[in-house]
């Protein structure tokens, strides 16, 4: 463990965790867009940064990344230059997503008077290119999606952006999208993502659409699963040893 | 010390305490459809009360590619944590005994995790049907057995 | 046109002079890529073409050699004759034929070839005798424009990897030592001492360790490791094997940008060259030490030349930054220890090695020892590469060799450091030239790009073309530079087309002071820099701008008024004829005028004027 003193208060942390998970253990909110627990961090949005003084220097880093090393490392995690810097980014972020409600949030607790864009293209709102989709899908085994082009071209994609061969259509892209800006609908019997069109698989008890034909294969491991819904999958279960109390 | 959350459906009434504890424990209101423990009601008075069973070689822990769903090695718990789920349901799916759900609206799988040693449903269940008892041989070869009990099907009662 | 006295004076000498009998004759043919694209391959075919049909036997052995960059780009394509020494300059194809008569038959000098100082009138015949020449230190050039780049032995002749062998039988560490003592500073910009970070990587613990060589120069201007690729691709390999000796690395590469295939090839070929003889592969001459090199070509990003996405991109990964807490020197290419110098920091070890560190220090300053390599570009009579000792003042560069501004024109500023660097101000220019006192006034070194700016040029609009470029080469990953750069072109681009908005260069100000402290990598910490610089040295140029939609340097179209000094005018026509609408009135031998009503203020007559008689003004409120 190694003594550290963060917003004043010192704390001891486990070497090598990043200054925003012992931010987390005492209680102090760092926000974050493109930092998701269970991914490795990216460190693109920028929103998460702190000061540090270490070694007499002060400097900006990324919470979110920046591991906790060495003893004595003081972290500031707001002040008026970190507002300054945060708003900065809030401000950029809302250039893509003007209307995002969570975006929305954020400039106003950094005091964004909400003025009239300075950019000079359409108020619509796109991806704000934080990667949490390219790494979720990449965690679930699937990488069907990357970025394509660069700089302000820059976008999320499959491969040529045509269907991708890889991707099980589990959503979990769109279900991680911190602005839901990811497509994805279900409609009679068919599941539309990236492109893709899914089948979906048909409870033979409750007769309700539950997953792909793909993600199911991939989870049981099996080609041809039981077409049962979870819920039902439960009753089945039940059911049988229901009956085994009856005859057994 | 590792325990075991033991079923034992014959003693079950289908009263659904547990469903109210375990909704109210973890999400502040009696909302059985939020409970990790589902009760099913079968004609001729057999209930079977349904949660997970903390499989030693979870399907659901070995399909989560985040480190959401771990299996605690000394209290035998498959815990989740809801901060590293990333919404791919590959444990809903991977589960043979569909107990482990997705919230969409809190964004996470959701099953039990024993009330971190101190069962609610347990406590609520007026019958002895749930019980919380150490994981020695006896409690273990009855839990593989109500795991294993299977035959011909049985009607649920209408709701 | 008559001559003064000192004109007849070198006109005689140099048509006298009898060059003395010598037994062999050799031609080298600059083959740098701007020669080439002036055509000196064809001159180097022709001079071949002569000395195969030469009928009447020639006295003399004759060889022809291509050679790498002589840095004097501006005067190419330039033969050099040895042993005499003789710098001929923009020679082509059709000057071969005389050259080969004169010269190599008749042992005369053909003078309209020769260099002519066009401050003093001055002809040189050897390139020592010219200013761009004598007033450099080449050290790390002293072999470009001699040494052949596609010949191992042509390198050797010269002394090439004697510093390899004697490395070899110093200790590793003494090596390393050296370097440090040396108080070399990374020459891609960043000034990191090399022997710190070599120092670092080789104390890291791990099985495997790796040197690599940054040629991917993306700076707009910049071309001396280019030139040091293409012209002498062993004294670079030969620092990497020295390198990869002393921190105890087995493999190595050079990332070469792709738009360099000559260097290319050239390193490829002085690879196997060097493998063939020993200098690289296993049980290094004779040694236990083995060292395997390779190139690697860029894939055409320009953020490829920053550290992490280079080795992303060797990884065979999107060429994109990483987020770097941990150095590479411990952590670096495949996640092992890696030692990343500039292709002009290698080179620099062989002198370092052979000469030792002591000699060294003799040139530059305390803390930035050396020469430094610059490309010397923009708005100046001698643009080329010119290699100067540290610390030297800004005035020596741009006057004593650049030769002053292009038509003498007042000088405004130096742009150094390419994309990411500054803009320094006509008014420091006795600034010594070296890397802590460049970061002092808000610009940096950088790989070494001069661009020379005269009053003619308008710095919101260099503010503007330097954005324009880092926009497009922004990988986009992080936030601030995807989007702040892309805010700060937008106001760039309102500024210069009249289409300011108030408070415009107060947002400009705001977003180039978050860019820096926000930005993921280097090229978007430092992507605000021109920005930055400009406003800095010229804000009273921006405040005209955004509010009296004036543009005094003449460029922004449509922001400025044009009329003629009739005192200046000497009614030479020369505007007259040019004017693309012909607004411009007046006779020949007559002070002219312009038509405003006509004028489309497009600047022609500006550039045309000789005289210094066209005024730039304001508009006046009614133009519109």
């Amino acid at each position: 463990m190694i003594e550290i003193v963060i917003d004043g208060q010192k704390c001891y942390v486990e070497k090598g965790i990043t200054i925003l998970e012992a931010a987390k253990t005492m209680g102090i909110r760092i926000p974050t867009k493109c930092y998701h627990p269970g991914l490795s961090p990216s460190g693109s949005c920028r929103l998460c940064s702190v000061e540090i003084k270490e070694m007499g220097r002060h400097r900006i880093v990324m919470s979110c990344m920046f591991p906790i090393e060495n003893p004595g490392l003081e972290v500031i995690t707001f002040n008026e230059r970190i507002k300054k810097l945060r708003s900065f980014i809030v401000e950029m972020l809302l250039l893509r997503s003007p209307d995002d409600p969570s975006l929305k949030a954020l400039a106003r607790e950094y005091g964004i008077e909400d003025q009239p864009s300075h950019n000079s293209y359409t108020r619509e709102n796109k991806c704000i290119l934080c990667g949490l989709c390219i790494s979720a899908c990449e965690a679930s085994g699937s990488a069907a999606l990357s970025f394509i082009n660069r700089g302000h071209e820059r976008e999320v994609a499959t491969p040529f952006d045509e269907p991708s061969l890889t991707c099980t259509g589990c959503g979990a892209c769109a279900e991680i999208c911190p602005v839901n800006f990811i497509e994805m609908e279900d409609k009679d019997g068919v599941r539309f993502i990236w492109g893709k069109i899914f089948a979906l698989a048909k409870c033979r008890i409750c007769g309700k659409y539950f997953a792909t034909f793909e993600q199911l294969a991939a989870a049981t491991g099996n080609d041809e699963p039981e077409l049962l819904c979870m819920r039902c999958k439960q009753l089945e279960e039940a059911r049988i040893i229901g009956h085994g109390i009856t005859t057994g | 010390m590792e325990k075991v959350l033991l079923i034992s459906p014959e003693k079950c009434i289908g009263c659904g305490s547990c469903e109210s504890a375990c909704s109210f424990a973890n999400e502040g209101e009696f909302r059985p459809s939020l409970s990790r423990i589902q009760v099913f009601r079968f004609k001729m008075g057999i209930n079977v009360p349904m949660t997970c069973l903390q499989c030693e070689d979870a399907p659901c822990a070995s399909v989560c590619k985040t480190g959401a769903l771990v299996r605690d090695d000394d209290t035998g718990v498959v815990n989740i944590d809801s901060e590293k789920c990333i919404g791919c349901r590959m444990c809903v799916m991977a589960c043979p005994f569909g107990n482990i759900s997705y919230s969409s609206e809190k964004k996470t799988s959701i099953k039990c995790d024993q009330c971190a040693g101190d069962p609610q449903c347990v406590e609520f269940c007026p019958t002895g049907a749930l019980s919380y008892i150490p994981a020695e041989k006896d409690s273990l070869d009855k839990k593989k057995a109500f795991a294993a009990r299977f035959a011909t099907i049985v009607e649920e009662v209408e709701k | 046109m008559t001559l003064n006295e000192k004109d007849y004076l070198n006109l005689d000498r140099k048509d006298i002079i009898q060059l003395p009998m010598v037994e062999e004759v050799t031609i080298r043919v600059c083959c740098g890529t701007g020669c080439l694209a002036n055509g000196s391959e064809l001159v180097l075919r022709e001079f071949h073409r002569l000395i195969q049909k030469a009928e009447d036997p020639l006295k003399v052995t004759v060889m022809a050699d291509s050679t790498g960059c002589h840095g004097f780009c501006e005067h190419g394509p330039i033969v050099t004759i040895h042993p005499y020494n003789i710098f001929y300059q923009k020679v082509h194809k059709k000057d071969v034929e005389e050259i080969f008569e004169k010269t190599i038959r008749e042992r005369k000098l053909v003078r309209r070839l020769l260099y002519t100082d066009p401050n003093t009138k001055e002809i040189s015949m050897t390139s020592e005798e010219i200013p761009f020449y004598s007033k450099q230190t080449r050290k790390v050039l002293s072999l470009s424009g001699k040494v052949d780049p596609e010949s191992i032995d042509s390198y050797i002749s010269f002394g090439g990897y004697s510093a390899l062998a004697k490395a070899l039988f110093m200790d590793k560490k003494e090596v390393i030592e050296e370097v440090a003592r040396s108080g070399l500073r990374g020459r891609g910009g960043g000034g990191f001492p090399t022997g710190e970070k070599w120092r670092s990587c080789s104390e890291a613990e791990d099985t495997e360790r790796y040197v690599i060589a940054n040629g991917d120069e993306g700076d707009p201007g910049a071309f001396m490791d280019r030139s040091l690729m293409e012209g002498d691709p062993h004294s670079i390999i030969e620092g990497m094997i020295i390198g990869g000796y002393a921190i105890g690395a087995s493999r190595g590469f050079i990332y070469v940008r792709a738009e360099y295939p000559l260097a290319v090839k050239h390193l490829d070929h002085a690879i196997k060259e060097a493998q063939a003889r020993g200098f690289l592969g296993k049980n290094i001459l004779g040694g236990n030490f083995s060292f395997e090199l390779e190139t690697y070509r860029g894939g055409g990003a320009f953020v490829c030349g920053e550290s992490t996405a280079l080795m992303a991109s060797i990884e065979g990964k999107i060429g994109e930054p990483r987020v770097k807490y941990i150095r590479s020197t411990r952590k670096g290419l495949w996640g092992k220890p890696t030692v990343l110098n500039n292709v002009e920091t290698w080179a620099n070890i062989p002198h370092i090695i052979l000469q030792g560190a002591t000699p060294f220090r003799m040139s530059g300053t305390e803390q930035s020892p050396g020469t430094k390599i610059f490309s010397l570009v923009g708005k100046i009579k001698n643009s080329g590469l010119v290699e100067v000792p540290m610390g030297i003042p800004l005035r020596e560069i741009i006057y004593g060799i650049g030769g002053g501004t292009l038509s003498n024109r007042p000088f405004k500023a130096v742009q150094t450091g390419g994309p990411s660097g500054g803009c320094i101000p006509g008014t420091m220019l006795d600034l010594k030239v070296d890397f802590d006192s460049l970061t002092e006034v808000g610009s940096m070194m950088g790989s070494g790009g001069l661009i020379v700016m005269d009053d003619r040029t308008c710095m919101v609009d260099i503010a503007r073309y330097f954005v324009d470029f880092l926009v497009e080469e922004s990988c986009g990953k992080c936030t601030p530079c995807r989007e702040g750069l892309m805010e700060m072109q937008n106001i760039l681009h309102r500024l210069t087309t009249s289409r300011a908005a108030k408070g415009d260069v107060k947002k400009l100000r705001e977003i180039s002071e978050c860019l820096p402290h926000t930005a993921l990598c280097g090229l978007g910490k430092t992507a605000a820099n021109p920005v930055i610089s400009t406003l800095r040295y010229f804000p009273e140029e921006y405040m005209e701008h955004e509010e009296d939609n004036f543009c005094r340097a003449g460029v922004c179209t449509g922001m400025f008024s044009l009329t003629i000094n009739p005192s200046r005018c000497v009614g030479c026509h020369a505007c007259f004829r040019e004017c693309p609408e012909a607004a411009i009135k007046g006779n020949p031998g007559q002070p002219h005028e312009i038509s405003n009503n006509e004028c489309i203020l497009c600047g022609t007559c500006l550039k045309t004027c000789k005289f210094d008689a066209i005024v730039i003004g304001r508009r006046r409120q009614d133009d519109d």
